[in-house]
C-alpha cells in the first residue's frame, strides 16, 4: 500500500505541476476545513480532493477508495463512541435504551456533533492524500526547507525515507532466500526464521551505514547535508484556479453557516 | 616534477579483528593513466582503495598526493578527497537521498560550491553518465545498471583527478558493462587517472595501460599488461587466468598458424586483424597448390 503510495506520488498527471502549487492547495484546503465552521464544508472538500486525485492526478478509484476506507473505518469506531452519551435522565434523545437508573442513547446534539467530527477528519486526511499522492516526498522536503524548517529535522526526513525502502528491500531478500529453503514451512521454523531474520537485519543494518558514511565520507561530507532545487515556473492559471476554488468554499461555508442539519 | 599523482608507500593496515589487510604495500600511480588492480577476494584492493581517499589511515607507512604526504587533518583530507574520487562497489551504501539530483549534487555542495555552479556541474555529470532523464525518479525505483550510473555521476560531479572505481562492472549484463567501459575511456581522454580493481582478466588486459596484481595484502606483481600476463606462473599463484586473447594467440602461435615474431594482440580487434591476415596470406597459396596437382 504505502509503496503504491510512493509510485503514484512520482507518476501521476500532476507531478510536473509545481510542488509549491500543490502545497499551497492542500494547505488553504485543510485549513479551511479545520478552522472554519462544517458538514457542508467538509464535504465538498472531500469531494473535490477525490475529484482533483481521481480525475486531475488519474489516480484509479478503486485505490483511492480504498485508502478513503482505512482511516474511514477508524474514524467510524470513534465516532460512534462520541455520539453515544449516557445520563441520569433521558431528555431529547433521538434513540435510547434504558440500563438500570441509567439512559444509553443518541442525542440531536451528540449527533451533529459526531457527523461534524466524522467529515471534518475525513476532509483532512483527503487532502493528505492529495498532498501525498500527487507530490513526491523529496519535493514536500524541498518545502520544508523554504518554510525554515531546521535542517536536522529535514536531513532526518530524507534519511529516514530512503532507509525504509532499503530496509524493505533488504528484508525481502532475506525473506526469500529463507522461504526458497524452506524457512517458513511451518510454525516452527517460521519462527525460528523470523527471529535470524530480525537478527540478520540488525547487523546489516549497522555493516551497510559504517558502507554508507565511508562513502559519503569520500564525497567530501562534513555533517551537514546540502539541498538543491530545481527553477520551477509557477502557473498563473493554476493560482488563478486555487484562489477561485478556496476563495469559493470560504465564501459559500460562511454563508451557509455550513451546517446540513 | 613527480610524475606520480599517488602513492601508497611501505602501508600496513590491520583490522582490529587481526585480519592483516595490507602489509608493506607500496604503489606508484601514473598520472592519466588507466590502472587495473588485480586480486583474488579479500586480497587488500578495497582495503587500499579506502586508504587513497583518506577513510582508512594505515597504521605504518604514508599516502602521498601529488608529491605531499596526507597527514590526515581535516584540510588535508579534503584536499585529497575532493581529487581523489570513489565509486563504491554496491551503488546502493553510496546513494544516501531519494532524489537522483540530490545525491549527484552532494559532493560539489560539500565543495563549498554555489548552489547554481554545483547543479550545472550534476546537470553534466548526469549527461555523462547518460543518466540525465533520471533525475525526477526516486533512487529506490532505478533498476541496478542505473543506480550505478548515479553513484558514477555523484563522484564525477565533484571533478576530482583520480577515480577508483572498486569492481565498476560486477553484477552488470553486457550491455551495461560495454556503456560503463566507454565512459571510462571517454573519462581516460579527458586527462582523468583511473584506478579499477576487477576479476575480469579479460578486461584488465585490453583496457589497463598498467597493471597491479594483489596477494594476500602486497603487491605480487606490476607491469603493463603483456608482461603481467606473460608470466603464466605468477597468475597461476594469484588465482588468474590468462585473458582469452592471449591464450588463442599462443594456441595459434603453437599450431604455427601464425609466425612466432608477431606482436601479442591487446585486444580482440587485434587478434581478428591477424588471423584475417593469416588466412588471407594462406588462401595466396592455394593457387600454387592447386596448379601441383
Amino acid at each position: 500500500m504505502m509503496l503504491l503510495i510512493d509510485h503514484y506520488a512520482y507518476n501521476n498527471k500532476l507531478a510536473s505541476v509545481h510542488r509549491g502549487e500543490k502545497f499551497a492547495f492542500f494547505a488553504l484546503t485543510i485549513t479551511i476545513g479545520l478552522v472554519l465552521p462544517s458538514t457542508i464544508t467538509s464535504l465538498a472538500i472531500i469531494v473535490l480532493m477525490a475529484g482533483a486525485v481521481v480525475f486531475l492526478a488519474g489516480i484509479p478509484w478503486r485505490f483511492y477508495l480504498k485508502l478513503m476506507l482505512l482511516p474511514g473505518s477508524f474514524l467510524m469506531i470513534g465516532v460512534v463512541l462520541v455520539a453515544i452519551s449516557i445520563s441520569r435522565e433521558g431528555q431529547d434523545f433521538l434513540w435510547a435504551v434504558k440500563l438500570g437508573s441509567y439512559v444509553v442513547g443518541i442525542s440531536k446534539q451528540n449527533l451533529e456533533h459526531a457527523i461534524d467530527l466524522f467529515l471534518r477528519s475525513l476532509g483532512a486526511v483527503s487532502c493528505l492524500y492529495f498532498l501525498s499522492l500527487t507530490t513526491p516526498l523529496t519535493d514536500i522536503i524541498a518545502i520544508l526547507k523554504k518554510l525554515l524548517v531546521p535542517t536536522l529535522v529535514l536531513e532526518l526526513m530524507v534519511l529516514i525515507y530512503r532507509f525504509i525502502f532499503t530496509l524493505l528491500e533488504m528484508t525481502m531478500k532475506i525473506y526469500t532466500a529463507q522461504s526458497s529453503r524452506l524457512g517458513y514451512k511451518n510454525i516452527r521454523t517460521s519462527y525460528a526464521s523470523l527471529s535470524q531474520l530480525v537478527l540478520s537485519l540488525f547487523v546489516k543494518s549497522y555493516q551497510y551505514s559504517q558502507t554508507m558514511y565511508d562513502s559519503l565520507a569520500s564525497r567530501c561530507y562534513a555533517g551537514k547535508l546540502h539541498f538543491v532545487d530545481e527553477r520551477l515556473s509557477w502557473s498563473a492559471h493554476n493560482i488563478l484556479l486555487i484562489i477561485i476554488i478556496d476563495g469559493a468554499l470560504v465564501v459559500s461555508s460562511l454563508y451557509t453557516g455550513g451546517y446540513l442539519l | 616534477m613527480n610524475q606520480y599523482i599517488l602513492e601508497a608507500r611501505e602501508i600496513d593496515y590491520c583490522y582490529p579483528d587481526g585480519t592483516e589487510a595490507l602489509k608493506g604495500l607500496t604503489m606508484k600511480i601514473v598520472e592519466g593513466q588507466k590502472i587495473a588492480v588485480l586480486g583474488a577476494n579479500g586480497a587488500g584492493k578495497s582495503t587500499l582503495f579506502l586508504h587513497f581517499n583518506g577513510i582508512m589511515r594505515p597504521q605504518r607507512g604514508k599516502i602521498i598526493f601529488m608529491g605531499k604526504e596526507l597527514n590526515y587533518r581535516h584540510r588535508s583530507l579534503l584536499e585529497l578527497r575532493q581529487n581523489v574520487g570513489i565509486v563504491f562497489q554496491d551503488p546502493d551504501g553510496q546513494l544516501f537521498s531519494a532524489s537522483v539530483l540530490q545525491d549527484v549534487s552532494f559532493g560539489p555542495l560539500n565543495l563549498g560550491l554555489t548552489p547554481e555552479e554545483a547543479l550545472a556541474r550534476s546537470k553534466q555529470a548526469m549527461l555523462e553518465t547518460e543518466i540525465e532523464d533520471l533525475g525526477k525518479k526516486p533512487t529506490h525505483f532505478l533498476s541496478y545498471g542505473q543506480k550505478k550510473r548515479v553513484s558514477i555521476a555523484g563522484v564525477l560531479s565533484m571533478n576530482p583527478k583520480v577515480i577508483i572505481f572498486d569492481e565498476p562492472t560486477a553484477c552488470l549484463d553486457p550491455q551495461m558493462t560495454r556503456k560503463i567501459m566507454d565512459l571510462l575511456y571517454r573519462l581516460n581522454e579527458q586527462g582523468k587517472t583511473l584506478i579499477l580493481s576487477t576479476h575480469d582478466v579479460d578486461l584488465a588486459y585490453s583496457w589497463a595501460d598498467y597493471i597491479f596484481l594483489l596477494k594476500q595484502g602486497t603487491i605480487a606483481g606490476e607491469g603493463t599488461p603483456r608482461e603481467i600476463f606473460a608470466n603464466r606462473e605468477l597468475l597461476r599463484q594469484c588465482g588468474l587466468t590468462s585473458p582469452w586473447v592471449m591464450e588463442v594467440y599462443r594456441e595459434l602461435v603453437n599450431g604455427e598458424l601464425l609466425p612466432e615474431n608477431v606482436p601479442v594482440p591487446q585486444n580482440k580487434e587485434e587478434l581478428f586483424r591477424l588471423i584475417r591476415g593469416a588466412a588471407a596470406s594462406r588462401t595466396h597459396f592455394r593457387p600454387k597448390i592447386a596448379g601441383h596437382r
